[in-house]
């Protein structure tokens, strides 16, 4: 039996989640032991690090490996810059790009109009600096009044770059194209920031509480 | 034959010359390979788009890359046959053969990766196993078995997903229970026998109505 077929049958055999001392249980050996398998396991690519609970290490082993290709899609990015985590069953890869801005990153983000990207994606306005890319990129997908209005509760919450004046008056002269940035959802709460921008805002005051920012 | 490397190259260069943002499922051997199983080239790529539009978007990229249409038949199931020297690209709308694409299918894609203006979703070796099962080729219960011995494969989710297809196309079940005993005695495959029961249950059922 060949090396890599020995390693992925081991993978097969204790596919699952666990810490050292789970993985030790599981296999019959040692902590020491059940170190070492785990470290040949990630060299043939069949372990994940994750981390539970105060910060524990787990171990996620599968058999089934996904070739490492291209760059990281927009639920990777938001997770690093977003507290608001977001767990997908698909894992999402961009080949010949990637997404440097976290202007563009925003943008992607609220065109997937799913609620729970967009509201982790609200955090981005605390990095974003180029207002000039934002606006031609909001424009380019008829974003604007949905990025004014998401820039304006934003700054309820946490401590924002301002937005330029210039940009703000562009954003005030542009059509409404689209009233909901999600299908059918609008906050009953933010009704002042809907009303100046006429577009229906997908969030409560309860989900802004989900983000842990420090103002 | 062709192997991940060269597979990325030409989704690259598909992706690039689409005009529009264009999404498929990527099955079949070509869905292996994102996979790094131990199969390293496949002999044609094979794509499900969700509708005859997405898929002409397609066809026309191919055409000015050099690929020419070799087979054509109209209907649903049907895969329009694109070929450029020894590369061939079967493309679906909708359904393979009488396979429909259901939302558990798409569901349980396991990664999406984008070219450029084509987003490749590929599907997870659960439902690349019951594809593999709507054709007769020995290459197709040659990779079946190769998943199988590879990866744990979870059994509940295909015996719903046959359930499911049985309801559109009877013939579903009798095909995937020809092609589990294929499994087994051509190829050693090692299937829970439980699963081989209940699909031989949904197949006698089958032949019961089809009587």
């Amino acid at each position: 039996m060949r090396l890599e077929e020995k390693w992925r049958e081991t993978a097969k055999e204790v596919e699952g989640i666990y810490s050292v001392e789970a993985l030790a249980k599981r296999m019959g050996v040692g902590k020491r032991t059940a170190v070492n398998y785990v470290h040949e396991l990630r060299k043939k690519g069949f372990v994940e690090t994750m981390r539970g609970k105060r910060g524990k290490r787990l171990y996620k082993i599968n058999p089934l490996r996904l070739r490492n290709i291209g760059n990281p899609g927009i639920y990777d990015l938001l997770n690093r810059y977003s507290s608001l985590k977001l767990q997908s069953g698909v894992r999402e890869r961009i080949v010949g790009y990637r997404i440097e801005k976290p202007e563009e990153l925003l943008v992607r983000a609220l065109l997937t109009r799913d609620f729970r990207v967009v509201l982790s994606a609200v955090e981005l306005f605390r990095i974003i600096k180029d207002w000039k890319y934002l606006y031609s990129l909001a424009k380019k997908h008829k974003l604007e009044r949905f990025i004014a209005a998401l820039y304006f509760l934003s700054r309820r919450y946490f401590r924002v770059r301002r937005m330029d004046h210039r940009m703000l008056n562009m954003i005030r002269k542009s059509k409404i194209k689209e009233r909901y940035l999600i299908p059918n959802i609008e906050s009953s709460d933010f009704k002042d920031i809907q009303k100046e921008w006429g577009v229906f805002l997908p969030f409560n005051k309860s989900d802004m509480d989900r983000l842990r920012v420090k103002k | 034959m062709i192997g991940f490397e060269e597979q990325k190259r030409i989704f690259e260069l598909i992706g690039n010359t689409l005009r529009k943002r264009v999404e498929c499922l990527v099955i079949g051997g070509s869905a292996m390979l994102f996979y790094n199983f131990s199969k390293i080239a496949t002999k044609d790529v094979d794509m499900v788009f969700a509708s005859e539009r997405e898929r002409d978007f397609m066809i026309e990229a191919l055409d000015k890359l050099g690929f020419k249409k070799n087979v054509y038949e109209k209907g649903t199931g049907k895969p329009v046959r694109m070929e450029f020297k020894d590369m061939m690209f079967d493309l679906f709308a909708g359904e393979v053969f009488r396979f429909k694409i259901s939302g558990g299918i798409s569901g349980r894609v396991k990664e999406m990766v984008e070219f450029s203006n084509l987003v490749a979703k590929i599907i997870s070796p659960e439902d690349i196993i019951i594809l593999k099962s709507m054709t007769d080729r020995k290459g197709d219960r040659d990779d079946a078995s190769r998943i199988i011995k590879e990866t744990n494969v979870n059994w509940d989710v295909i015996l719903q997903e046959i359930e499911w297809q049985s309801k559109n196309n009877p013939n579903a079940a009798i095909l995937f229970y020809d092609f589990l005993e294929d499994l087994v005695h051509d190829f050693n495959a090692d299937i829970p026998r439980d699963v081989i029961k209940k699909v031989k249950e949904m197949y006698k059922g089958m032949m019961d109505r089809l009587r």
